[in-house]
């Protein structure tokens, strides 16, 4: 299976000087597990990059990320933008939904509009095109295998 | 008037799940109001059987995301009543905290994220960032404080741990009280602000009397987690005879069934325990209440949102009594209990059975469970708030539509069903059973 991963989407995973990733999703609900994933895979053990994993509540992570002090920011989720399954792609906040699959947190792309406001850099979204959001299915072998790549990048 | 209107809202935003309305007038006559709740049935009463009943609180959690801990709680209650188990007092002050929290996390959530941007003439919170930033923020830091005080009291934001049938696996130490009576005090500003900005919205004026049905006790309390469950037309029934208020029945166009009591429908939610228990409310909440102009009996359901506001006064107001309460009498930790699904038999098992009434966030909750010898569970029923109010909503339409007719145009009757929908605060979800707008015709 060949890559999925463009040069830009590499490029921003490997060349920012102070990268704070964040991941969210569900690990319950398939292809959506892939942050949980990534986060359970990833150490920032060389110190050049910041981890937080907001699980499913990403409205409680506004002041540790502040407290990274980071320059750059990328949310990375699994997302559904036509793409093929495993697909990577980065977006502005701009692009992603005001509304979400619950009502029951805050909307994603307010908490990243204020992450930019308070640390005074860029917020990028990078999605995951997901298989399957189906409960209790296992990551699809595709984003698996763009997860896998993702870590390998920074390992 | 011979007006015709088909007006068919696919999805409705701002409300948690999905639903339809579908709003049908054919030479100005009303043929078709409906609320179809169109999400699968979740068959939580179906995984609860052949459970052990010490396990039910952790499974049925999980029906919501937001009134998690109120499931919780009206589980451990309906539990205890199978098995006989008295919560001591302090267990029962604790209880009463966590479901405050919920209170608050969930009204903020509704007030700021789905009313506010109706209000505030923007289609959705997000732009709210470039226009009202303090009120954005605000909202999350009370959510955020909400959601941390949850988690000190039992161990997660959502979906507790340590709460379990006969009290708690963990207990807060002193330092935890302290963080959480100076967290609590801490929002009150942004409480008392959360009134303020409610007092310069102007909310539709529309009535229609109806029966509100919520918990009731002769005790002091604003009852959330004690009483009985009555009604404002006088009925008043133990939570055992729960299946004598609800009486639930199946409608084609709804995957939730609806309910009626004394009239064709009735409410229930935070309009509801204000107009069956207003005088118990603390005196700021009844400040903030006449502040407001929210008085009983008020019967314009857009006001639920307003009843939700002066709810956020009254939860903060008794979690920091409780608090208090609980922190003079001093945490008997000898109390803790070992987790566990009863291994050790700490707690007698027989069949039985047994029901819990708490109100959730959006209304009156009720869990039934039925359980064998080993504390099997062999039948499971919940009846949820949600699923209560369908009925209700859908009567409000029918009243609304007829008036709106003569003056508003097709979109502004849309937005003013949706808005009515949104006012109840439904959880379409957790109902199983709800929402898309469609007109046809006037």
């Amino acid at each position: 299976m060949l890559s999925l991963l463009t040069d830009d989407v590499i490029g921003a995973i490997t060349r920012s000087p102070s990268l704070l990733l964040i991941t969210v999703g569900n690990d319950l609900r398939g292809d959506d597990g892939v942050g949980p994933y990534i986060a359970e895979n990833l150490s920032p053990s060389r110190g050049d990059f910041f981890l937080i994993d907001a699980g499913g509540q990403p409205e409680s992570i506004l002041d540790s990320a502040e407290a990274t002090g980071a320059r750059e920011v990328i949310i990375i989720d699994a997302a559904d933008f036509g793409g093929l399954p495993g697909e990577a792609r980065l977006f502005g906040i701009d692009a992603i939904p005001e509304t979400t699959m619950s009502t029951h947190i805050f909307p994603l792309p307010v908490i990243a509009r204020l992450m930019e406001k308070d640390m005074g850099c860029r917020v990028r979204f990078l999605g995951i095109q997901a298989a399957t959001f189906a409960f209790g299915a296992p990551l699809s072998e595709a984003v698996k295998k763009t997860a896998d790549e993702l870590l390998a990048l920074r390992g | 008037m011979t007006k015709n209107i088909d007006i068919k809202v696919e999805y409705l935003t701002r409300v948690e799940g999905h639903g339809n309305i579908v709003v049908n007038v054919k030479e100005g006559k009303l043929e078709l109001c409906h609320l179809e709740i169109i999400e699968s049935p979740r068959f939580f009463e179906g995984i609860l059987r052949g459970r052990s009943i010490f396990e039910a609180q952790h499974i049925t959690s999980r029906i919501c995301g937001i009134c998690a801990c109120a499931h919780s709680l009206v589980s451990l209650q309906a539990a205890e009543d199978t098995l006989g188990v008295v919560p001591s007092e302090q267990t029962t002050k604790l209880r009463k905290l966590l479901l405050h929290m919920e209170n608050l996390d969930s009204h903020v959530l509704h007030i700021y994220v789905l009313v506010a941007p109706d209000a505030l003439g923007v289609k959705s919170f997000v732009p709210l960032i470039d226009t009202h930033e303090k009120v954005v923020r605000r909202a999350l830091r009370l959510k955020k404080t909400y959601n941390d005080v949850c988690d000190i009291l039992v161990g997660r934001h959502v979906h507790p741990i340590s709460c379990v049938i006969g009290g708690f696996t963990k207990l807060p130490r002193e330092k935890d009280l302290d963080m959480m009576e100076k967290m609590l005090n801490d929002t009150r500003p942004d409480i008392d602000a959360t009134i303020e900005l409610l007092s310069a919205i102007k909310l539709p004026e529309f009535e229609r009397d109806t029966e509100f049905v919520g918990l009731v006790s002769d005790a002091d309390e604003y009852p959330m987690l004690i009483g009985d469950a009555g009604s404002t037309d006088g009925v008043r029934k133990n939570k055992k005879d729960y299946r004598a208020i609800t009486n639930e029945f199946v409608v084609p166009h709804s995957t939730a069934k609806h309910s009626k009591l004394s009239r064709s429908s009735y409410a229930v939610g935070a309009l509801a325990r204000f107009n069956l228990n207003h005088s118990k409310l603390t005196p700021n909440a009844k400040k903030a209440a006449e502040f407001l102009g929210l008085k009983p009996k008020c019967i314009n359901p857009y006001m639920n949102t307003i009843a939700q506001a002066v709810e956020t006064v009254h939860s903060l107001d008794d979690s920091l009594a409780l608090l208090h309460d609980i922190r003079n009498k001093g945490i008997n930790y000898d109390e803790e209990i070992v987790v566990g699904l009863n291994e050790h038999g700490r707690i007698p098992v027989k069949a039985g059975k047994g029901v819990g009434a708490v109100e959730a966030p959006r209304g009156i909750l009720f869990h039934n469970y039925e359980i064998d010898d080993e504390g099997k569970i062999v039948h499971a029923n919940c009846v949820i708030p949600t699923c209560q109010n369908v009925n209700n909503i859908e009567e409000d339409m029918k009243k609304l539509v007829p008036e709106l007719l003569p003056d508003k145009s097709e979109e502004e009757m849309t937005l003013l069903l949706e808005m009515l929908v949104r006012a109840y605060d439904p959880c379409i979800s957790c109902s199983t059973h709800n929402l898309d707008v469609k007109f046809v015709n006037r």
